[in-house]
């Protein structure tokens, strides 16, 4: 029986996504250190179809048992079309209309939610709160629950069908402060529940950085350049960051972004933008190591792994100020700056290129940041002391 | 090192307000840039999601005010009609979507030029109301303003942290410390096996006891005990920046507190008697918060039954514990 049992939508080494990660960085520190802990979870890999990929059946990873359940059904290709019509206004879907939602937006597994039913002992840890998993899941959990729920303001987070779920968890585990406030905001009566912002733990690497075998690698030569890290989507406004950037280079008379992660939204080509595509930790951290300047324009985040591994990197970081998360980083850390508009990202960026000073001072701050608030210990004991609360 | 952080973030914030201060001299200065900026932002904005756009950290009259500057700029260039729609890069396509262009353009023109108009006017009234409303808040702030010449109220320290942990050890049910601080009346109540929460208006103030593992949240404690529903509560702590709110706010207070604990709940006032105030605490602070044997009166009027109970603190001396009936 385990102490833990975490139901996640996917999870695995190579499965991207913020809550994954967490879900998986979580489960495999709490296992090193002694305590049992499972998984429960499709065996899907892409969030965009839900196809069954890793095999069925529970195994042994890091040191973690995970069960992966097959789907009923994968998504439909119409999801997108009838997610449009629905997240138009979503406070006033039915909660028939919003069900219907969940149970499309899946991943929807009868055995998944039979596994969960089936946990007698510990914990279950919910994350994140928009699948099907979480939200059927919590009604037939038996033993205290808590709630990664890694909530962004975007539109589903109306629906009326999150009601039941943020109002019967037993303990809700935010990312962030302005997660913790926006939470609070749209449930309020999560006010009295158990809940702690807890983050995630960010360590250095346990290899050696080498930033110049990254230039190397990426032809990068020994020109500065300010580099963007995560999925290329135009909703993580990674579009809005490369005409932003065109326009300040314009003026400038130079500099180079350079653009790393999987393509999902193609950025037209311009001068001084150069993409790389998906790249190892080695070279993820040697080429944020050799930027100037981490750049982060997504307005949504719940936590943002990246700006504190740039910190880690000694690097600092530009964000974009309507992201409630990176901004709350950097505030108070001291080791960022955020813009809300063009002229403002014109101006930071200028200021962080030129000024060498504030770029190391800023470095600095960020990663005693992450090293007083997100080191495991820090993060273990918040978690503990939340589920001391529940169990 | 809790002073380098404390640093790192007052550097951040006055580097800040100086890329404030530069893009505003830049867009006056620059008309064209204005025009650049507004259809970069419109395009950011088409993906932006409407909700995106909240602002998460106005804890201060200073960045609410900030806060009503930034969304008046941000209606004021948005308020703009342009009639010149893009008309795309596919050749077919572009000549076609550029006659339509050419031939709605002087009716689109003739209304946008209307709505342009008494968006002006509206955003001019939008500012003259912001303006208004400033004033009117600088009356009302008067003690706030003056309360800003001297000493923060001081953390609670470890002792009176147990005193109010023993005033409260058996609640059983949640335990809500209004101007929590760093934790230490938090802190002390879960080691004593309550379930207690604390909110502070200041997000830097409670870092401390958050990098900890407290359930210390951003708010105020009137935004916060508006959120509990009536008698939810075992018990409710009133200390620190509580000793710096009017009679008005107050007797709100009070009531709000009342209303969220349960029939036989408690309140515990942990606060430094005025009386005892001196020099130029007492000439600014003046009007401002209460002696204990003032809460205790207001309480009873209440109809509490209530203690007044020594404590042998720098500060804090007296302990009113208020108990509903």
């Amino acid at each position: 029986m385990s102490d833990i049992t975490f139901v996640a939508p996917r999870y695995g080494a190579d499965v991207v996504g913020g809550a994954e990660l967490g879900a998986r960085a979580l489960a495999t520190r709490l296992s090193a250190e002694g305590l049992d802990i499972s998984v429960l979870t499709s065996r899907a890999r892409s969030f965009d179809t839900w196809v069954d990929e890793f095999p069925e059946g529970t195994t042994n990873e890091e040191g973690v048992s995970v069960s992966r359940f097959s789907v009923d059904h994968p998504r439909s290709p119409d999801f997108a079309a009838s997610c449009d019509r629905l997240l138009r206004n979503p406070e006033q879907a039915s909660m028939e209309d919003a069900r219907q939602w969940i149970s499309e937006q899946g991943p929807t597994s009868t055995d998944l939610l039979d596994a969960v039913a089936e946990v007698h002992s510990g914990v279950l840890a919910f994350t994140p709160y928009m699948y099907h998993p979480a939200v059927q899941g919590v009604t037939l959990a038996r033993v205290p629950t808590v709630l990664h729920a890694a909530a962004h303001p975007e539109p589903p987070l109306g629906l009326p069908v999150f009601d039941g779920l943020f109002n019967s968890v037993s303990a809700l585990a935010h990312y962030s402060r302005p997660e913790q406030r926006l939470v609070s905001d749209r449930f309020p009566s999560t006010v009295l529940t158990p809940q702690v912002v807890m983050g995630l733990p960010v360590e250095a690497p346990d290899f050696e950085i080498d930033p110049q075998a990254a230039r190397r690698t990426f032809g990068l030569g020994d020109e500065p350049f300010v580099v963007f890290l995560g999925r290329v989507l135009r909703s993580k406004g990674t579009h809005e960051l490369v005409d932003f950037f065109a326009a300040t280079r314009a003026r400038r008379g130079g500099g180079k972004l350079v653009i790393v992660g999987p393509v999902v939204d193609e950025v037209s080509e311009r001068d001084g933008i150069v993409c790389v595509g998906p790249v190892s930790e080695e070279h993820k951290f040697g080429l944020l190591a050799a930027a100037d300047v981490l750049v982060n324009p997504s307005p949504l985040e719940s936590f943002s792994l990246v700006v504190l591994e740039a910190w880690l990197a000694g690097t600092p970081v530009l964000v974009n100020g309507w992201c409630g998360p990176t901004r709350d980083h950097c505030a108070q850390s001291g080791g960022g700056l955020w813009y809300s508009n063009f002229v403002e990202f014109e101006v930071s960026m200028n200021r962080l290129l030129d000024d060498a000073e504030l770029r190391s001072r800023l470095a600095r701050a960020g990663r005693s940041y992450v090293e007083r608030s997100f080191s495991w210990p820090a993060v273990r004991q918040r978690y503990q002391s939340l589920l001391s609360q529940i169990s | 090192m809790q002073d380098d952080a404390t640093a790192a973030r007052e550097y951040v914030s006055r580097i800040q307000e100086e890329i404030q201060t530069e893009a505003h001299q830049r867009r006056e200065s620059n008309p064209a840039l204005v025009i650049q900026e507004r259809e970069i932002s419109q395009a950011w904005t088409r993906s932006v999601p409407g909700a995106a756009a909240v602002n998460w950290d106005t804890d201060s009259p200073a960045d609410l005010k900030a806060n009503a500057e930034h969304l008046l700029g941000c209606v004021d260039s948005l308020s703009l009609l342009d009639v010149d729609a893009p008309v795309g890069s596919r050749r077919g396509v572009r000549q076609v979507k550029n006659t339509v262009r050419r031939l709605t353009r002087w009716y689109l023109r003739y209304l946008a030029d209307q709505i342009n108009a008494f968006n002006h006017f509206l955003v001019n009234l939008l500012r003259s109301t912001e303006q208004r409303i400033a004033r009117l808040e600088g009356g009302a702030r008067a003690a706030e303003i003056l309360g800003g010449f001297v000493d923060p109220v001081p953390e609670a320290d470890a002792p009176l942290g147990e005193a109010v942990a023993d005033l409260l050890a058996r609640c059983d049910g949640p335990v809500a410390v209004a101007s929590c601080g760093g934790g230490q009346i938090v802190s002390a109540l879960v080691r004593a096996g309550v379930a207690a929460h604390g909110v502070d208006e200041s997000a830097g103030v409670i870092s401390d006891g958050v990098d900890e593992g407290l359930d210390l949240r951003v708010a105020t404690p009137f935004e916060h005990l508006d959120r509990i529903a009536d008698g939810s509560l075992a018990g409710v702590v009133l200390t620190r920046s509580v000793e710096r709110l009017g009679p008005v706010e107050l007797s709100t207070l009070i009531d709000e507190a009342l209303r969220c604990v349960e029939p036989s709940g408690r309140i515990v006032v942990a606060v430094a008697d005025v009386l005892t105030r001196s020099g130029p605490e007492a000439e600014l602070l003046r009007g401002v918060g209460l002696s204990p044997g003032t809460w205790a009166h207001l309480l009873a009027n209440r109809g509490c039954v209530v203690e007044l109970s020594e404590f042998d603190g720098s500060r804090v001396t007296t302990l009113v514990t208020a108990q509903r009936q």
